[in-house]
């Protein structure tokens, strides 16, 4: 499966997911028409499947999903209201939704109008013309297989199809396993290779073709579909396609049967042949699949989607396991090496195996951000296309690995700031010219770990965010009072709200107001945050910070009083004792450390979390750390304890967050030690510095000790 | 072209054609039988010999595709071919028909 399937592949997948959440989030609707959220959802579902739908250029599904769209906007903005018939409508729209991302699915085509009742009933209810083309889209594509020959879909044809390359084939770049996954597109394949051709290795010409196949297709494609594949290949091969009936089990030429077969519904009752046992040169191959019961192909699972709960429990008990056995080594006498070389050994075959254990685990939920950053270019483009903008994408730090629940949730955010800088931020090309900016806008997006957080940021070079106007929205659509006092910044952060939109017209890119909202609650959801910040006339960035949980961390231990904490591996920079002479006070500003010619801010742990310190008064012991932003500050502690691997314990279900601290770890002696978030201690000193003083972490400390 | 995802390299001529193939890299040529400076038939032959464009996929468009005409495309090398005028989604599909 080449990339882009895979993506496809995802997005159906959340298809699904989407789609079974919408009919129950119809359905409480209808019990409860007051409740917003439950509206927001349903319109954020269909929402989410035309974004997919025109990153993928599924015109049907784009088309439909834009009128359920906006009857789901009037629903929200209450010009029209909840009612029996309304979810009744809306409910059938559902169907018709997942009746088309199955045929998009299938790469199959509904026939002409399907949707069409539907979408008429739709439009009824909001009293909207649904004859109005989506902008920038074509209407209608053209089918890429199915009933070719004028057939409905659900009868199915089975082809046998031999299939024997001539030597020079391939220096023509025709590539017979392209033949193959194009069958398969067109239905369940099984493939026989003949190998009996093939010569003894020494006398193998690479670029010659040796094999020839037998195909068995079944399928609702007609013979036009089929012979498609095989365009190129006449003249290069010898090829034979028979139609089989359901009924006589024998092989005839195509022209003869094809109009006149019998409906071969269901199963064919007699397989033609069986090319398994004719020579001990060929081989069955790949795919073989029961014929499905009914017309439609059944989609092969290639992939479990498994309880998000379940993958939890297992992180939890591996890393349990690791704890309990870390205590076990440490119980176990040194000189056990002497005393008993066999148990050492066994020992250590146990500590190998954990560690692969873990790792076996991570890699189930790690995965580079890449698979998300590599979406973007088509959406980008497509985009591009639609608002006839000049737009250049740049992306770094692809290979972050970011746990995979997070890549997950972070498509739909990802595409709908880009979708907001599109059509927002960047200008039109005269606009920019005008403006003496390069005509290609820029959007960067770059993903980086910051300790124990990750960065995504996404930013363009448009105009910025127009803060009187968001402003004014906000007030006209009464999130804010007309006169409360913003910042900049908070004005700029506005626009997360839900429902806020600046645009002038509704597009089928942005405009709605759901995308930035989208982008927020998601964001929560996860434990993160989105801040915006913005120049008028230079552009706006859009900060995703994601805290790095469910994983096990390289971590140093080290102690401040009498605990021991663990600071993350990835944020250490680096280790220096250091005379309390070389620490400068400046006046507002606190310590700072002169390393190397670059001032480095210096935090006490000890003072930061109010706990007494028993470092000797002449040596500092200053880690120094990275913080979100790239500046470094220097965390003094009294010991470095060591290095471990450890499992990272959420403690905001027990105590919620606490500023400072990313998670807990159980060391190898049993005891607890806190994870500390290098960002957040950098705020947190700011803070006290600022004379605000960090009560409420003193108080949730407490808490969590007790 | 652009919009289905594709990233597109222009050339007017078969000498230039086989200019960006020096310093660029790509999935599949799409080359015209009937061009100045070097047509059709003799860029893909050109092409074909250069070992890093030996089993990339060529086709041709043009306005005609007799028995001849595909004959001595394939005897040059091409992978396929498509008549003049086309219909920009069958061109998008029988791009994905013969590319890796």
């Amino acid at each position: 499966m080449d990339q882009f399937e895979q993506f496809k592949h995802t997005f159906f997948q959340e298809c699904d997911d989407l789609l079974s959440a919408f009919e129950a989030q119809l359905s409480a609707l209808l019990e409860d028409p007051s409740e917003p959220e439950l509206l927001n959802a349903a319109f954020r579902t269909i929402h989410s499947i035309k974004g997919g739908a025109g990153a993928f250029g599924f015109a049907r599904l784009i088309a439909f999903t834009h009128t359920f769209e906006t009857v789901l906007d009037h629903l929200r903005a209450g010009r029209i209201s909840v009612s029996k018939n309304l979810i009744d409508v809306c409910l059938r729209a559902g169907d018709t939704v997942a009746d088309l991302v199955h045929a998009a699915r299938m790469g199959t085509e509904l026939e002409l109008h399907y949707e069409q009742q539907a979408a008429e009933q739709l439009a009824i209810i909001a009293g909207i013309d649904v004859a109005a083309p989506v902008p920038g889209l074509r209407a209608g594509s053209k089918q890429r297989s199915g009933d070719a020959d004028g057939r409905a879909d659900s009868i199915r044809h089975q082809y046998n199809i031999t299939f024997r390359p001539h030597r020079e084939l391939l220096r023509r770049a025709n590539e017979p396993l392209l033949v193959v996954r194009n069958l398969r597109e067109l239905g369940s394949l099984t493939v026989t290779a003949d190998l009996s051709n093939l010569p003894a290795f020494a006398d193998l010409v690479p670029t010659d073709a040796y094999l020839s196949w037998t195909f068995e297709l079944q399928t609702s494609a007609g013979i036009a579909a089929v012979k498609e594949i095989f365009e190129f290949l006449e003249g290069s091969c010898d090829l034979s396609i028979a139609v089989v009936d359901g009924g006589s089990g024998t092989g005839a030429p195509i022209a003869e049967l094809v109009n006149e077969a019998p409906d071969p519904i269901g199963l064919p009752s007699a397989t033609p042949m069986d090319l398994t046992v004719t020579s001990n040169d060929t081989a069955r191959a790949t795919d073989q699949q029961p014929a499905p019961l009914h017309a439609a192909p059944i989609a092969r699972i290639s992939t479990i989607r498994v309880d998000l709960d379940r993958v939890d429990r297992l992180v939890n008990l591996v890393g349990e396991i690791a704890i309990a056995q870390a205590m076990v080594v440490q119980q176990i006498d040194q000189g056990l090496t002497q005393s008993n070389p066999r148990l050492f050994q066994d020992l250590q075959q146990l500590l190998q195996h954990t560690r692969n254990l873990q790792d076996s685990v991570m890699a189930i939920r790690a995965q580079p951000v890449r698979s998300i950053f590599a979406r973007m270019p088509r959406v980008i483009r497509d985009l591009a296309l639609q608002t006839g903008k000049k737009i250049a994408l740049e992306t770094s730090g692809e290979s972050t690995e970011i746990d995979k629940t997070i890549i997950e949730e972070l498509m739909d955010p990802l595409v709908h700031v880009i979708r907001n800088s599109v059509d927002h931020g960047i200008e039109t090309a005269e606009e920019r010219l005008a403006k003496g900016k390069p005509v290609h806008g820029t959007i960067r997006m770059s993903a980086a770990q910051f300790g124990s957080r990750i960065v995504i940021e996404v930013s363009d070079d448009g105009r910025g965010i127009d803060r009187d106007k968001v402003r004014q929205a906000a007030v006209r659509k009464g999130l804010i009072a007309g006169a409360a006092p913003l910042t900049n910044e908070e004005a700029d952060n506005l626009i997360l709200l839900p429902g806020l939109s600046t645009a002038d017209s509704v597009s089928d890119i942005s405009g709605r107001g759901v995308g930035m909202d989208v982008v927020n609650s998601n964001l929560k959801k996860l434990g993160g945050r989105v801040i915006v910040r913005s120049e008028p006339g230079r552009g706006t960035t859009t900060t995703l910070t994601l805290p790095l949980t469910l994983a096990v961390l390289d971590g140093m231990i080290v102690r401040s009083g009498l605990d021991n904490y663990v600071l993350p591996l990835g944020c250490i920079v680096e280790c220096l004792a250091v005379s309390r002479q070389q620490v400068k006070t400046i006046p507002g500003r606190g310590e700072v450390l002169n390393v190397r010619g670059t001032h480095v801010r210096i935090v006490h742990l000890a003072r930061v979390f109010k706990i007494a310190s028993a470092a000797p008064a002449s040596q500092l012991l200053v880690i120094l750390v990275e913080v979100e932003g790239g500046t470094n500050i220097g965390l003094v502690v009294d010991e470095i304890v060591g290095q471990q691997q450890v499992v990272i314990k959420s403690v905001r279900e027990n105590v919620g967050q606490i500023a400072g601290i990313a998670g807990a770890t159980i060391l190898g002696d049993g005891a607890v030690a806190l994870i500390l978030d290098s960002t957040a201690i950098s705020e947190l000193a700011a803070a006290r510095e600022d004379r605000l003083n960090a009560s409420t972490l003193d108080i949730n400390l407490r808490k969590l000790v007790a | 072209m652009t919009a289905a995802g594709f990233e597109i390299l222009q050339a007017e001529s078969g000498v230039k054609g086989l200019d960006i193939l020096k310093t660029e890299t790509v999935d599949v040529i799409i080359s015209d039988v009937n061009m100045t400076h070097m047509g059709g038939f003799e860029f893909v032959t050109k092409v074909r010999e250069d070992q890093a464009y030996e089993f990339t996929p060529i086709l041709f468009l043009t306005t005609e595709v007799s028995e001849e005409f595909k004959n001595i495309g394939r005897e040059v090398g091409a992978t396929g071919w498509l008549c003049k005028p086309f219909d920009p989604v069958e061109l998008i599909s029988v791009i994905r028909r013969i590319s890796h």
